[in-house]
């Protein structure tokens, strides 16, 4: 499977085209691809981060706002608790400097009576009596058991307070108000303001079972002993009024209660005002945890309500009271029927009473709860709009991707076609060419490598159609001078003796030679002829170097030798052949070519062997009664050619019957082997030594030394031309 | 073959390393041809030289014959192999061999 994906790869990947479309195509998108990722990666974090942190801003800044405003709120509401304290007690405070004042007036003027006349007021038994104006009321037992002249006198001298009465008549004027004096004999000296109405309306209740000293007031106060603040109460006038009572005395010691009873609309209008919102509260307390005055009419708030707020099934309610009792201002938050509500409370130090106020919780912090709420409703906005362009960015990214891809893939396609466009030219222009079109000219200008390789094949093709037209001239001479050599080849051939048997009438000798040229034409020869009848003269010789200049010095030699020889007076007369040969071959030898040779006459009838020998290797006798081959001595003489005037010494051996001769040129002591080592003279003897002799005529002789000489040799190339002559001496023809 | 010259004045001194055969004669001929101009003192050194062939004789003989005309020409160092080449073809006879 494996293997076949491979293949179809590698069948698909079949062009440079294909390639660089793939690598461009394919490059482009993975960073296209990664860009899309990392930003889409990146989005949805920010996203996430949005939501998260989001939750987290809207939480904290609700919570924030709800802390800030419920800080504000209740700080507010504290001042406010303060401020209407401050002003409900010096509202009071007025009130009883007032019965402090008229108290005073009262001792003083029972204390000094001399100095007042007594004064009969209206009494309100028997006289209607005006708003603010001042009358006498005896309680229903005085009345009932009529007074005494003390009583009446003193009655006379107390109303003597009705000068004290005129400023305060005038002060409270305008609220309902009594001004009051309640005497232990059971009569009051009053004045009540009545705004709107002309008379006072005086009450059955109080006309016959009014008693003074059984009021609270006379009581609280005489038990007391000293200033009284009293509940509130309704007084004898039908509306609930406040009272501020204080003793007086005459000279028995406690003699009554002064006491100014005020309509509380004033202190209640105070109330009132320090309510917030629609569902504000605002309440004044005694210091016995009762409800004095408040905004509210039901509940355990109201005034109407008369328990003892300390001990209500309410306990953060019930320890927020006793707070208030002693003396502390500060804020709470309190459940009253199920709901929160900010109290904020403020004491009236003077009176031991204090003043709170409320508003609900969830009133007072609905503008918080809405901002919070707000806000959550404007971030959660924020993030749904964040997420909806995260969502629009995708949608446009994936259309502009995939837009961009098509865009992509043609740009990739163009480029890569105008890139490969060259490449074809070339291809098809090399196709061209190496089909043999030498002329053709590629042309490619894109200042490139291409252009580079495109001017280097013209340049190759210019030189090719060079170089074969100088091959061509070439090899026409090559091949004229091989023709010329090859004839040249054959005149050497056969102007060496190559006819054997050689005289085959005669039965003396048995005579063969052969010569391989290491090139075509060599400078080796060898030469064998009848001087006349009964002497053979042979020849071995090696011209110095090979080839052509070889050959053209080696005929030279050898027609030189053989016309010398043929003219030659007496045949043993070698050395003189021999030096005038080589006077000859002196002159005109510019090229310095010389020749080493060997040359021998073989005198038939006697086997007597005269030789000279010119610097050519020494031959080998093969003595048949010995059975072995051996070098015979040879003379040190110059070689031919080479110097003028050289004596040559000449030299002689006897040749026995079926003794052999073997001459050789130095192509085959020189024969080198493969390994580099030469065949040399002594493995010559050797071999020679080995060869089974007497059996071989002289052809067979030298085919079997030519096979061993090759058997050394083996591959190693033939340096030096080979020359072999041996030759068989049989006796003479008449023995 | 490597050819090793070294020239001072107008004394040459060639060392020959290796075969002067067929192939390599050319070689030293054209040292021969060439830088033997002025040249009155020709000293060979064959101490390395391995083998000689007909051909290298043959530029030996040349040489030989030049400094005749111009000087001297002197053979060092041959070994017995070279020896007995130059004795066989009678070389030996004529070149001033300094052993």
């Amino acid at each position: 499977m494996k293997e076949k994906l491979i293949l179809w790869w590698r069948s698909q990947n079949n062009s440079i085209r294909k390639k660089i479309f793939r690598l461009m195509f394919f490059g482009s998108m993975t960073v296209f691809v990664f860009l899309g990722i990392f930003v889409t990666y990146g989005l949805i974090t920010l996203d996430n981060a949005l939501t998260d942190e989001s939750d987290i801003l809207s939480d904290t800044s609700a919570q924030y706002i709800e802390n800030v405003t419920g800080e504000q709120i209740t700080g507010r509401l504290v001042d406010l608790a303060q401020s209407r304290a401050y002003s409900i007690e010096t509202e009071l405070l007025g009130i009883s400097y007032d019965t402090i004042y008229i108290a005073n007036g009262l001792e003083e003027i029972l204390k000094h009576s001399y100095h007042f006349s007594p004064v009969v007021l209206p009494d309100s038994r028997y006289t209607a009596i005006r708003s603010g104006e001042v009358y006498v009321h005896r309680g229903t037992s005085l009345f009932l058991n009529g007074e005494s002249e003390d009583v009446r006198r003193e009655i006379e001298l107390a109303s003597n307070v009705v000068e004290y009465f005129e400023p305060m008549v005038k002060k409270y004027k305008q609220y309902e108000s009594s001004i009051f004096v309640g005497s232990r004999h059971g009569y009051i000296i009053a004045v009540d303001n009545t705004p709107g109405n002309e008379y006072i309306t005086m009450t059955e209740e109080f006309m016959q079972r009014y008693e003074p000293t059984q009021r609270g007031w006379y009581k609280n106060t005489k038990v007391k002993g000293t200033l009284t603040f009293n509940d509130i109460y309704v007084g004898a006038e039908g509306f609930p009024s406040f009272t501020c009572s204080a003793p007086y005395e005459d000279a028995n010691g406690f003699a009554g209660v002064v006491a100014i009873a005020c309509s509380v609309k004033s202190v209640s209008d105070i109330v009132k005002s320090a309510v917030l919102g629609d569902s504000g509260i605002s309440f004044v307390m005694n210091d016995n945890g009762k409800i004095m005055l408040s905004t509210r009419h039901d509940g355990i708030l109201a005034s109407e309500n008369s328990v003892d707020l300390r001990n209500i099934n309410n306990e953060k309610l019930a320890a927020t009271v006793n707070k208030m009792i002693n003396g502390e201002k500060g804020w709470q938050t309190v459940e009253i029927d199920g709901e929160e509500w900010f109290l904020a409370y403020a004491p009236l130090k003077k009176i031991n009473w204090s003043f709170g106020t409320l508003i609900s919780k969830k009133e007072a912090m609905s503008p918080a709860v809405q901002a919070g709420e707000n806000i959550v409703t404007q971030i959660n906005g924020f993030r749904e709009m964040m997420q909806n362009s995260v969502i629009n960015f995708i949608v446009v990214a994936t259309i502009v991707f995939w837009s961009l891809l098509v865009v992509l893939y043609q740009i990739c396609y163009w480029l890569t076609s105008k890139f490969v466009k060259p490449i074809r030219k070339l291809t098809v222009g090399v196709k061209e060419i190496s089909a043999g079109n030498l002329d053709k000219k590629i042309s490619i200008s894109t200042g490139d490598e291409l252009e580079t390789l495109a001017n280097s094949f013209n340049n190759m093709t210019e030189e090719l159609q060079k170089y074969m037209a100088n091959l061509t001239k070439v090899t026409t001479e090559r091949e004229h001078i091989a023709t010329e050599l090859a004839v040249a080849t054959n005149i050497q051939t056969s102007m060496l003796p190559h006819e054997f048997p050689f005289e085959p009438g005669r039965k003396e000798f048995d005579v063969y030679a052969n010569m391989h040229a290491a090139k075509e034409v060599g400078g080796d020869f060898y030469d064998f002829y009848m001087m006349d009848d009964e002497n053979l003269l042979i020849t071995i010789a090696d011209v110095s170097g090979k080839g052509v200049p070889a050959a053209l010095f080696m005929v030279v030699a050898k027609t030189m030798l053989k016309n010398s020889a043929l003219s030659m007076d007496y045949v043993d007369d070698l050395c003189h052949l021999m030096a005038k040969t080589n006077d000859q071959l002196c002159k005109n030898n510019d090229a310095m070519m010389f020749v080493t040779a060997f040359l021998g006459i073989l005198n038939l009838p006697t086997g007597i062997f005269n030789y000279v020998n010119a610097g050519h290797n020494p031959p080998l006798i093969y003595r048949a009664e010995e059975k072995r081959f051996e070098y015979i001595p040879v003379e040190r003489n110059f070689v031919m050619g080479g110097m003028e005037e050289i004596d040559y010494k000449g030299q002689a051996l006897v040749m026995a019957k079926n003794d052999r001769l073997i001459l050789y040129t130095d192509g085959i002591t020189e024969a080198l082997n493969e390994q580099g080592e030469l065949f040399g003279e002594e493995r010559l003897l050797s071999e020679l030594n080995s060869i089974d002799v007497d059996n071989k005529d002289s052809q067979a002789l030298l085919a079997d030394l030519k096979e061993r000489l090759d058997d050394f040799v083996g591959n190693a190339e033939q340096s030096d031309d080979m020359t072999m002559l041996t030759i068989i001496y049989n006796g003479a023809e008449n023995s | 073959m490597e050819i090793q010259k070294e020239l001072q004045g107008n004394k040459l001194n060639i060392s020959l390393i290796g075969r002067l055969d067929a192939v390599t004669a050319s070689q030293l001929d054209k040292v021969i041809q060439t830088e033997l101009t002025g040249i009155e003192e020709l000293n060979f050194d064959f101490s390395k030289l391995a083998f000689v062939a007909s051909a290298g004789l043959r530029i030996l003989l040349v040489a030989q014959k030049r400094m005749n005309k111009q000087g001297s020409m002197k053979i060092h160092h041959v070994n017995d192999d070279v020896m007995e080449v130059l004795e066989m073809t009678g070389f030996s006879n004529f070149l001033d061999i300094e052993n």
